[in-house]
């Protein structure tokens, strides 16, 4: 398979590292399950294995964000404003794993980076400048998209420049270019690539508002507001 | 709009979007991958060495 945005093949990273990140991940998700575990009613599941489905469908669209460049959205924010960011982490984990099992995107030694990268730092990232976001701007249409977009651009860079720093520990292979022209790189089209899904988050999240906003995590219970009462 | 209706329709839109519109996904290197091949590019023709482990370092 012509790899996804940030899905880490095998050997990419040498193996203690990739090692020491599957502990991590394991050690987080198991956090993130025991959260999730209270925070799942019958709202809140149904909702988190529809965003897992829509999460797996979404990062099958490549778009081109450079000539001979493509990128997919990682879901990180889309997940986070649906579903809260315990199930959110979950919901991606679940995805990472199944993509890396049955599809083969994604090294199976490499899972514990991917879902280091893509599942937990994607999401906390993203949900915490969402919720920043959140407290300042209001619960308009405009307001949740704009904290989709932001969420969405901070958090994939972020999670790309993760993937920088495991490569700087355990990297395989000697980038003759330098660590500082692929952090360059990998933070430049990662930016572009999140644009691409700060907008389809944006769209998605604000569509669900509308039809339920009871079922957007973000809202908090709240009604979506035409516009800012004078 | 009722909950069961709800899911269905977000179903529904996932099915279409991995069934029918990512035939019209982009079939280009992906951020990583580019990254990856702008690493490697004198990697690969400085070195003799066999197949490095970056998949792209091989291309």
């Amino acid at each position: 398979v012509d790899g996804l945005a940030l899905h880490a093949a095998d050997g990419v990273i040498e193996t203690p590292v990739a090692a020491l990140f599957a502990a991590l991940a394991v050690a987080v998700v198991a956090v993130c399950l025991a959260r999730s575990a209270r925070a799942l009613d019958d709202r809140l599941a149904p909702m988190a294995g529809l965003v897992a489905a829509f999460v797996f469908a979404v990062q099958m669209l490549n778009y081109p964000v450079l000539p001979g460049v493509s990128g997919h959205l990682i879901g990180g924010a889309l997940a986070a404003m649906l579903v809260g960011p315990w199930v959110a982490a979950v919901c991606l984990s679940v995805v990472l794993l199944v993509q890396a099992l049955v599809v083969a995107d994604g090294g199976l030694t490499a899972l514990g980076i991917n879902i280091t990268n893509m599942a937990l730092v994607s999401t906390a990232v993203a949900y915490l400048v969402i919720a920043a976001l959140l407290r300042v701007l209001p619960r308009t249409p405009r307001g949740l998209a704009i904290a989709a977009f932001a969420g969405s651009v901070v958090s994939v860079v972020v999670a790309a420049l993760a993937f920088v720093v495991e490569y700087w520990l355990g990297g395989s292979v000697d980038l003759a270019a330098g660590l500082g022209q692929v952090t360059a790189t990998m933070a430049g089209v990662h930016a572009l690539i999140g644009v691409g899904e700060g907008l389809i988050t944006a769209v998605t999240v604000v569509t669900v508002a509308r039809v339920r906003p009871d079922l957007v995590y973000a809202l908090r219970g709240a009604r979506l507001v035409r516009s800012v009462p004078a | 709009m009722k909950r069961w209706g709800f899911l269905l329709a977000g179903l529904a839109v996932c099915l279409l979007l991995a069934g029918v519109v990512s035939n019209f996904a982009s079939s280009s290197p992906d951020g990583l991958e580019h990254a990856a091949r702008e690493g490697c590019t004198e990697y690969v023709a400085s070195t003799a060495r066999s197949a490095p482990r970056w998949p792209a370092c091989s291309a």
